[in-house]
């Protein structure tokens, strides 16, 4: 009785959960071999799981017609991804607990309501359990609460069974008071928001400066709703939708026209959101409410007992076995919702045979497809601690005992375990992690363990590496990935893959960051989840890579580098702008991957890795070289630039195009950037700007027919041809080749021929225009002086 | 909200889902080593340094923010 009371008269970090502690202790105790759980404690817990399963049927037996969908709810439950995944913890049985407390206590109030034999029995077994559910989990509080309202719906009036209930409720605000009162007085008085976890969530409320509603919708975590949506098949939810339209448009129309308006309003809503027009999270907590819709009409309680196990952990939320408490009624309610579909298409008529084979062939595959879940989280347990096993073995031979491992992944102390105690374990990370000093999550913690520990024995970094989903990176080995610090690599240890099947073909569109870890629930973060990364359809994975590092002994240059990376480090976990407006785009490096987003848009890390930006607004690549390929590749075209006329020059076009600039015989026409390409034009070059442009034509580049890319010759040799580059007091000042001859326009046509035989009286030759002038103004060409 | 009930009928489904999940959890769970969890926050060294098991230890566990205890 002591060892008992013992338990009851303190307080754990978790808060008051005596008899938590105490199945723990036990559990421990009968520990003798890691390797094999007992086979006493696993008789134990399969007991529960039985006992949990058959009062969940007798429970969904009162809101649901027959037999077989009773089953259906208990099978949907019972093989769910937080039933099946918690139920291989040492410690598994708690979360099964509570639903059978809360079953417990339904059926024994409805025992004492309907039955008129052994009353007593029946008030005394309630009594005992809504004494004993507190002790437990806070959890157990909802109880007296459900029965308050099953009262308040049977008797609309006080009664007495509401005053038990409501002393029961107290009882679980504050658990320790009985204890306290009566066989362990060192208990703490408090209620449960004052004591452990949930005192600190309800605490994390108060911090936050903003009004009181806004404060709690700014905690909640609503991406919760899209974990919950992958629990069970998708179809399944699909059916529940159809059962709301069929109640609202189908011949057998159901209720007023005021519940006809709020069905059609929140079919519309939906409707919105599988158009986009409402963000995906939103989309999947309408889903999640419609489900108390779907009962709402029929059966308020039901759909009380739904939202009130439902709602709450918004707040708390961080992994799907928060859900345990609401996925037993969604179970009755998805059950029902099934069977009204089923019992609508009863009788004859052409559709309803084809269509009941039909929904009985999409039931079967719900079941097969949860029943796969189950499977799945069998083999992810299984691989992921063989995986954890194989680790421990491998640092067991390859390092010295009581080294120091500094791991990025929270199952660093399972592998500890299995390595037989053989080396000390430290943490990159911080949640997960509460055990003193060995987070090494910022750079002061991380410099005094390494002065303090290099001279003792032998640091190693345990480098748990997957494809972390961007959000996630934080959880990345940061002292390998996101800094230079000197380590010597002893290469990859292991590595745990999974693959398992689904079947339901819905889950292909579900989200690999909604996608529910099936193996150990708090190791959420440190495996791969999501679909087979070898791209196999209707296949998930599960998986890591373990790799060895390490740590640099020369303790000056560690802490040179050290120092060094502190000044750069930026964590991944935030996005870093890198170069701003590169052709238009911005360069941000975030999880270890740079990003080119264009200008004018802002960064969202989720939106980014689901690839949900419109065509040509973001690339990502390893690092910033591979992104200004990327934008070289794959950037979406731009529409062709106008070819704009700069100015003229002696004759020539000098023509801006895009970033370019081309000169352009005037006679040739108009600009064609693809006929220069071709080599089309003679007389036409490309250049950097107009002064080197314009050289080119005052050397005489063009004086023959030679088109000039870029300042160089292109094209073949063609004859000569004279060209004027402009008249001076009635002589012609004309280019021949790289000559420049003076004519008086009264000689005719320039011929180098008759030049070169003198046939001229007024001519000349020169090497620039201005020494052609020269002698025009000297009166030297009158006197028909022929320059050589 | 009650539906037409056979009481005799379903406490014998009831003894079967009991029995066959009690068994089918059994079957199960055959294979596994010790699945800890929690196990930064669970304080269990099993073994001494020697890698020798060790007396359990005492019971000042604490969680942390991502623990699953719901």
């Amino acid at each position: 009785m002591q060892y008992v009371a013992s338990f009851f008269g303190g307080l754990s970090a978790s808060g008051y959960r005596p008899l938590s502690l105490l199945i723990y202790d036990l559990g421990i105790r009968s520990i003798t071999d890691p390797n094999n759980p007992p086979f006493g404690w696993l008789f134990a817990l399969s007991l529960m799981y039985g006992s949990m399963a058959s009062l969940l049927f007798l429970v969904s037996r009162r809101f649901l017609r027959s037999t077989a969908f009773s089953l259906l709810a208990t099978a949907l439950y019972v093989l769910s991804p937080p039933v099946a995944s918690a139920s291989w913890v040492l410690f598994a049985g708690l979360q099964p607990l509570v639903i059978m407390v809360i079953c417990l206590g339904l059926l024994l109030y409805w025992k004492i309501i309907e039955s008129p034999s052994h009353r007593w029995l029946w008030l005394s077994g309630l009594g005992l359990v809504m004494l004993v559910g507190p002790w437990i989990r806070e959890f157990c509080g909802l109880l007296p609460v459900l029965i308050l309202l099953l009262e308040l719906q049977r008797a609309r009036r006080p009664t007495g069974m509401m005053l038990f209930a409501l002393l029961f409720f107290l009882h679980a605000l504050y658990p320790s008071v009985v204890p306290r009162l009566t066989f362990a007085p060192s208990a703490p008085v408090a209620n449960i928001f004052e004591m452990g976890l949930l005192g600190t969530q309800i605490s994390k409320i108060h911090a936050d400066p903003t009004t009181p509603l806004l404060r709690l919708w700014n905690s909640m975590r609503w991406y919760a709703a899209s974990h919950f949506l992958d629990l069970f098949p998708p179809l399944l939810f699909s059916l529940a939708g159809m059962t709301l339209a069929a109640r609202t448009l189908g011949p057998n129309r159901q209720g007023g026209r005021i519940w006809s308006t709020v069905i059609l309003g929140f079919l519309a809503v939906l409707l919105l959101g599988f158009v986009g027009v409402v963000p995906a999270h939103f989309t999947a907590f309408w889903i999640c409410l419609g489900l108390g819709l779907l009962v709402l009409r029929e059966n308020i309680f039901l759909a009380a007992w739904f939202l009130l196990s439902f709602l709450p952990f918004f707040k708390v939320y961080t992994e799907h076995v928060h859900f345990a408490y609401a996925l037993a009624p969604a179970a009755i309610i998805l059950a029902k919702g099934a069977e009204e579909l089923w019992t609508s298409l009863k009788g004859r008529g052409p559709w309803r045979q084809p269509l009941r084979w039909a929904l009985g062939t999409a039931l079967a595959l719900i079941v097969l497809d949860q029943g796969a879940m189950a499977l799945g989280s069998r083999a992810v347990i299984l691989g992921t601690y063989q995986g954890i096993k194989a680790v421990g073995q491998i640092l067991r031979e390859r390092t010295p005992s009581d080294s120091a491992v500094i791991c990025n992944a929270v199952h660093g102390e399972d592998v500890r375990l299995y390595s037989k105690n053989h080396f000390r374990t430290y943490w990159t990370v911080t949640p997960g992690v509460s055990l003193n000093g060995r987070s090494l999550d910022d750079f002061e913690s991380f410099r005094n363990f390494y002065l303090s520990n290099v001279m003792l024995r032998p640091i190693y970094f345990l480098d748990m590496d997957q494809n972390y989903f961007i959000n996630k990176i934080y959880h990345r080995h940061k002292y390998i990935h996101s800094m230079r610090l000197p380590n010597t690599d002893l290469g990859k240890l292991h590595t745990t893959l999974v693959r398992y099947p689904f079947l339901d073909p819905l889950r292909h569109f579900t989200n690999r960051e909604d996608m529910a870890f099936l193996g150990a629930p708090d190791l959420v973060n440190d495996f791969y989840t999501g679909p087979a990364q070898d791209g196999s359809w209707f296949m998930r994975e599960t998986s890591v890579d373990y790799h060895l590092y390490e740590v640099g002994q020369d303790k000056a240059a560690f802490l040179a580098a050290l120092e060094k990376a502190e000044k750069e480090y930026v964590p991944d976990h935030l996005p870093v702008l890198v170069q701003e407006g590169y052709q238009g785009y911005n360069f941000i490096r975030y999880g270890g991957r740079y990003y080119a987003l264009k200008q004018g848009f802002s960064f969202d890390a989720v939106t980014a890795s689901r690839n949900e930006y419109a065509q040509g607004v973001l690339f990502s690549a390893e690092n910033d070289e591979g992104l200004i390929r990327q934008l070289q590749v794959n950037r979406a075209p731009e529409p062709a630039p106008e070819p704009q006329l700069l100015e003229s020059y002696l004759k020539f076009n000098i023509i801006k195009y895009g970033d370019d600039l081309y000169i352009l015989a005037q006679d040739e026409g108009a600009f064609d950037v693809s006929k220069f390409e071709k080599g089309a034009y003679r007389r036409a070059a490309k250049g950097n700007n107009a002064q080197a442009l314009k050289t080119l034509v005052d050397k005489g580049e063009f004086g023959g027919e030679t088109q000039k890319n870029n300042g160089q010759a292109a094209g073949t040799e063609r004859p000569l041809q004279p060209h004027l580059l402009e008249s001076y007091k009635k002589f012609n000042i004309i280019k021949y080749g790289n000559d420049i001859y003076l004519l008086a326009q009264g000689e005719g046509e320039f011929d180098v021929g008759t030049f070169e035989r003198g046939g001229y009286t007024r001519a000349a030759k020169g090497t620039s225009i201005e020494e052609l002038k020269a002698l025009v103004d000297a009166g030297i060409i009158s006197r028909q002086i022929k320059k050589q | 909200m009650r539906q037409e009930q056979k009481p005799i009928r379903n406490a014998w489904v009831a003894l079967a889902i009991f029995l066959s999940v009690a068994a089918a959890f059994l079957a199960y769970r055959q294979g596994a080593c010790l699945v800890w969890n929690d196990s930064p926050n669970t304080c269990w060294f099993l073994y001494d340094r020697t890698g020798e098991l060790a007396p359990p230890p005492p019971r000042s566990c604490s969680t942390s923010p991502l623990s699953s205890e719901a």
